[in-house]
């Protein structure tokens, strides 16, 4: 596949929620959703307890329905052409539930009577790929949690799906699981050109796996970006550095009578933070960071404050982000 | 379509329940077929055989043939027959019913004589069956088969939605390209046709064991009755067949509500436990609506499962008519299978 076939397929998207809204008894769970996936994207669907990720996920896949609004699956709208666009869908909804009283072949075989054009060979590489070729023909009683995870994965990869959602899908996977299940997402996405819908808590994993974050407070769409721009978002682009000094409360006390804007807070007795905003003006000697932190240190110094280390701290972690906008006025919590 | 019934079948067998209650069945259709053979029945008190022409025998002392012995009875009831002309016609009160059941005696008895059957059924005037075999005795009582088979079918399709719902797996069904209507469908028919394979399977292997436990040549037995002032014998299969099938419909009504419940609810217990209470109950309820003169009670789906004897015209309810009866049993099918439907399609999972 060349550049331009990539860049044209790549605009159309396979996933697009158009103006969702959705009401459950009389609270209003979604609100104005909209958001779209593309081909070879891992899309990262986050947000808080209760916010309306499953809840969205379930209209996606079906299982609700459409209050208003309309939602597109290769161009194929769920209400108008339901087959079709479930055609192109694999899911895992909540927890990976299978009949117990079967073996997990035996699970596979009744997903390929439902779908057409899946053969026992696919099966068996599914399977394979997943990691359960020994344990197959067992019931699924016997089962740990994330051996159905696992399974669940490879009933939703089956018909080799243009959009994959899941829903949680690290739940009970030990750390080897989740990171072949990070490389089959990723492996999907960008080689097999799927979009890849993938909602989680667990943020350090969504920073790893995802390309694109949407994030879902309070049943509505406070935000869709490329997994860094949350991130700087987040913090306005700023940098929090780390001063350990002999005396933080005096030092903190001078640059705030030196530098009123500076966002200095004290951290312990001997520790204190500033966070620093880069200065849209250009500058010639190195970056404006360090013009400013050299000011900083020199006047401390000056001041008599014996000045340990200074260190970029890195809590610019998706976790950290996503907790800061998700909070409620969150922006000025410090 | 296939597939999704093929996917059902698949998923009632692999069950654990499913397997015993079908183990039960089997069982049940073989403990009936031999029945007559356990050690408390070696007395000969279960034979409704007219005793008379017995002790008649044995006053005599002497061995008769089976021909002589029809003959004697065919006597017999012309004699009792004619008795009760001679006194209706001296100006002695002669019940008609009775004067009906004499005559018709003994036009059987004529039938019976003129055909030289071995093995027959008949009724006698309380609608008891009157039977000289062992073989049709029992074949009298498959219908008994058809109640548990009723009670199979109920779990199954009261569990057959339900079941998805409580395990969860429902989402994973339908997340796959198939209208929610067609996998409802396949599961009613998964029923349907399991209900009916069953019904035939019990009915073969009862007749079959039966042939093992008693021989075959009753088979050819004939159920003997009087019709329009003639006799007319139906082989005893077609007729036990009819009665098996007849008795079928309770089954197949209260399997269809246990399924619309299980649909509409989601619990399995809740339409397992009505699905029984319905066919268990339901007759009870018509008799005292019946007793208590509420023709309301003939709208009610249990009050027109006997199908047979509003045929026969001696109905529960005066008003009940076949064609009445029938269109009751369609309106309630088709309702319970909208809210089946209903239930399943727009619930939100």
């Amino acid at each position: 596949m060349t550049d331009t076939e990539k860049k044209i397929s790549a605009d159309t998207p396979v996933l697009s929620i158009r103006h969702l809204n959705k009401t459950m008894g009389k609270r209003q769970i979604l609100k104005d959703i909209s958001f779209s996936c593309y081909p070879g994207e891992v899309f990262g669907f986050l947000g808080p307890n209760g916010a309306g990720k499953t809840t969205t996920i379930k209209v996606v896949c079906g299982l609700l329905a459409i209050d208003s609004g309309d939602i597109e699956i290769c161009g194929n709208s769920i209400r108008k052409h339901y087959e079709r666009a479930m055609a192109y869908l694999g899911a895992i909804v909540e927890n990976p539930e299978h009949y117990r009283h079967m073996s997990g072949w035996q699970n596979l075989k009744l997903y390929q009577n439902m779908r057409p054009g899946i053969t026992d060979e696919r099966i068996r590489e599914v399977v394979s790929l997943v990691g359960l070729e020994n344990r197959i023909q067992e019931p699924v009683r016997k089962y740990s949690l994330g051996m159905r995870q696992r399974l669940g994965v490879a009933q939703a990869l089956l018909h080799r799906p243009k959009l994959l959602i899941l829903d949680e899908p690290t739940n009970g996977l030990d750390p080897a699981g989740i990171r072949q299940l990070r490389d089959i997402l990723k492996e999907i996405a960008h080689r097999e050109g799927a979009a890849v819908l993938v909602s989680s808590h667990l943020m350090s994993e969504m920073e790893l796996m995802c390309d694109r974050v949407g994030l879902i407070v309070n049943g509505e769409i406070r935000d869709v970006k490329p997994i860094g721009g949350l991130i700087e978002e987040a913090y306005d682009g700023s940098t929090a550095f780390l001063y350990r000094v002999d005396q933080a409360e005096t030092a903190v006390q001078l640059l705030r009578e030196k530098y009123p804007d500076i966002a200095a807070s004290l951290v312990t007795e001997h520790e204190f933070s500033v966070r620093l905003k880069p200065s849209s003006e250009p500058d010639s000697a190195g970056t404006p960071l360090h013009q400013e932190l050299a000011a900083y240190n020199s006047f401390l110094i000056q001041s008599g404050i014996t000045l340990y280390t200074v260190a970029e701290t890195q809590d610019h972690t998706l976790e950290d982000a996503f907790i800061r906008l998700t909070d409620e006025g969150g922006n000025q919590i410090v | 379509m296939f597939k999704l019934i093929r996917n059902e079948y698949s998923k009632l067998f692999t069950r654990r329940t499913t397997q015993i209650l079908l183990v039960l069945l089997l069982l049940a259709a073989i403990g009936l077929a031999f029945f007559f053979h356990l050690p408390l029945f070696n007395d000969n008190s279960y034979e409704t055989v007219d005793i008379s022409a017995e002790s008649a025998v044995e006053e005599a002392g002497e061995i008769q043939s089976p021909e002589d012995m029809r003959h004697q009875n065919t006597e017999n009831a012309r004699l009792a027959y004619s008795d009760l002309q001679a006194q209706a016609e001296s100006g002695t009160p002669v019940d008609p019913s009775q004067l009906e059941t004499a005559r018709n005696d003994f036009l059987i008895a004529q039938y019976i004589e003129n055909h030289q059957l071995d093995a027959t059924l008949t009724f006698d005037e309380y609608g008891n069956n009157v039977t000289d075999s062992r073989l049709i005795l029992t074949l009298c009582q498959a219908p008994m088969l058809i109640t548990l088979l009723a009670l199979v079918m109920i779990v199954v399709a009261g569990g057959i939605t339900a079941n998805e719902f409580s395990q969860g797996t429902v989402k994973f069904l339908l997340i796959n390209p198939v209208r929610r209507g067609k996998i409802l469908w396949s599961k009613f028919l998964c029923c349907l046709s399991l209900l009916i394979a069953l019904f035939f399977l019990l009915f073969g292997l009862e007749v079959v064991l039966l042939g093992f436990s008693y021989g075959f040549s009753d088979l050819a037995g004939q159920y003997v009755h009087v019709v329009g002032g003639t006799a007319v014998g139906t082989p005893i299969l077609v007729y036990s067949f009819q009665q098996f099938l007849l008795s079928g419909i309770s089954p197949l009504l209260m399997m269809t509500m246990a399924f619309a419940i299980s649909s509409l609810f989601r619990s399995s217990a809740l339409s397992i436990a009505l699905g029984l209470g319905g066919l268990l109950g339901g007759s009870m309820i018509t008799q005292i609506l019946a007793e208590m003169g509420v023709d309301g009670g003939r709208y009610l789906p249990f009050s027109n499962t006997d199908l047979a004897s509003i045929a026969a015209g001696t109905p529960l309810f005066p008003n009940q008519t076949l064609t009445f009866a029938v269109v009751v049993l369609l309106v309630y099918m088709g309702l319970f299978l909208l809210i089946a439907y209903d239930g399943f399609t727009q619930r939100e999972v």
